[in-house]
Formats: C-alpha cells, sequence, structure tokens
C-alpha cells in the first residue's frame, strides 16, 4: 500500500497516474512557460491533490506582461493549438490583459476545460505573494507550481468561502495535515485580511 | 485537525465524506483510481455537454463567445 503523496525534498510528490485534465494543463504550461512565470491556484489545486470534483476552468496567476513579450506568448499558444475566447487577435486579447481582466484559453477542438490566465500586479498584495512563494508539485512526469498549500486552505476559507471552496480547503487540511504548518496560517492570514481591507 | 478527522466514525454530510475521503486518500493511493475516472469522466461529459449546447469548431467559438459575453467575462 502506497501513501496518496510523499515529499521530496521540497516537491509535494502525489502518487497517482496524470488524467485528462492533467494532460491539459501540462500542454498549455509547456507552451506558457516559455515566455511567462505562472502559478496554478484554486479548484486545480485540490483537484490535483485528488478532490473528487470536476471542473470548467483551471485558473493561472501571470505577471503583467508588455505587449510585445504577451504577443509572442499568444501567438506561440495559436500554433500550439489553443484559442483564446476573449479575441483571435494578440492585439485584441491584449486589451484584456492591459485591463487586468482574465482571458480563457481553450484546446481546438474540444469544448471543456479552459485555462483562466490571471494578469496580476504588485498592487495585488496577496496574489504577489502567493506567486512569489510557491510551492512545487509532481505528478508523474507533470511539475508545476501551486501557492503554499497554508495559502490556499486560508484563502478558501477567508476569501471565497462557498461549500465548494470550504470543501476544498478541508480536503486539503485533511490530506496534507502532517505537511501543513501551523505557524504559516497566522503569517498569511495577515497579508491575506491586508488585501481583504 | 487529527482530532476532527478521527472523532467522526459515520459520514453524514458532504463535509464528512470529504474528510474521510481526503483521510483514506492519504493512507492508501488506490482512491486514486476511481479520483481518475470521475475526471476523466466528467471532461468527457462536459465536452458532450457543450457540444450540444453550442456546436462544434466555429459554430461552437462564436456561440461559446456569446454567452460568455452575456455572463460578463
Amino acid at each position: 500500500m502506497m501513501n496518496g503523496y510523499s515529499v521530496e525534498g521540497d516537491i509535494l510528490v502525489i502518487n497517482r497516474d496524470l488524467n485528462e485534465l492533467d494532460f491539459f494543463v501540462r500542454d498549455f504550461l509547456e507552451v506558457f512557460k516559455k515566455h511567462s512565470d505562472y502559478l496554478i491556484v484554486s479548484g486545480f489545486v485540490s483537484i490535483s491533490t485528488g478532490r473528487a470534483r470536476g471542473t470548467e476552468d483551471i485558473d493561472m496567476l501571470f505577471p503583467l506582461m508588455e505587449e510585445e513579450a504577451f504577443m509572442e506568448l499568444f501567438n506561440n499558444l495559436l500554433d500550439e493549438g489553443f484559442w483564446c475566447y476573449q479575441s483571435d487577435t494578440a492585439q485584441g486579447a491584449y486589451e484584456y490583459i492591459r485591463a487586468l481582466s482574465s482571458i480563457r484559453f481553450i484546446k481546438k477542438g474540444m469544448q471543456n476545460p479552459n485555462m483562466e490566465c490571471i494578469p496580476i500586479t504588485p498592487e495585488r498584495k496577496a496574489k504577489y505573494f502567493e506567486f512569489n512563494n510557491p510551492q512545487k508539485i509532481r505528478i508523474g512526469d507533470f511539475e508545476f507550481k501551486i501557492p503554499p498549500i497554508e495559502f490556499e486552505i486560508l484563502y478558501k476559507e477567508l476569501v471565497l468561502g462557498s461549500k465548494k471552496d470550504l470543501e476544498d480547503a478541508m480536503h486539503l487540511r485533511v490530506l496534507f495535515v502532517d505537511f501543513i504548518k501551523g505557524e504559516r496560517f497566522k503569517e498569511y492570514e495577515t497579508v491575506i485580511r491586508g488585501e481583504l481591507k | 485537525m487529527k482530532e476532527i478527522v478521527s472523532k467522526k466514525k459515520v459520514p453524514v454530510t458532504d463535509m464528512d465524506y470529504v474528510v474521510l475521503y481526503a483521510r483514506n486518500l492519504k493512507m492508501d493511493n488506490k482512491h486514486f483510481r476511481s479520483h481518475k475516472m470521475l475526471i476523466d469522466s466528467q471532461i468527457k461529459s462536459s465536452n458532450s455537454f457543450f457540444k450540444n449546447m453550442f456546436g462544434d469548431g466555429e459554430e461552437f467559438k462564436r456561440k461559446s463567445r456569446e454567452y460568455l459575453k452575456k455572463l460578463g467575462k
């Protein structure tokens, strides 16, 4: 019998096979991370660690980019078989990014799921904090970055707060009871409550 | 937390089941088999649902964009 997860250095290793949702996220990130840093947040953090629920979108933070860099990213994603809900052109999509609105990408030939890309700036203190303090996680050969588990739990409990979010938070609390560090909750709560003011 | 996990024997609420499942998953990764089946099945059924709702290819693109705009997304 093998545990659901193990820890290798600073990497959380989830002991399971990849599923179709993982393949979608992995394919997207393979392109995206050539152009920008990123952080996967919210539902996919819980689902990738075993929470048994579906999702239509995967949320991802990335730092606000210059238009030229964004155009390269956008066109690369198109070349690799993704399209954007908001626009068929990089210029059109960048209008959303410039306004700090999220944009969504989906794989050609599929109707679901989509990747919601959320631009952030240092003014979004809580989001910038989690972005700059990532937790590495690995499933099979797919490694990616998520927020610290304690931060994700608190964000779901204090900010989001729906039934689904509270269940996600509880899933993380129970599954990672031996991994999470109690003292981090106090530090992270200050950061999160700071953004709520 | 350890107390919350171990005290309840019979799950009643949705949250009880979340706790029970996470506790079992922590100890035994065989539970990921049903997790994979659920996720793969949800993607398949969702694709089918949205295909029925918005069609395929360019038609899907156009109709889903209109739908998202209505939702303000």
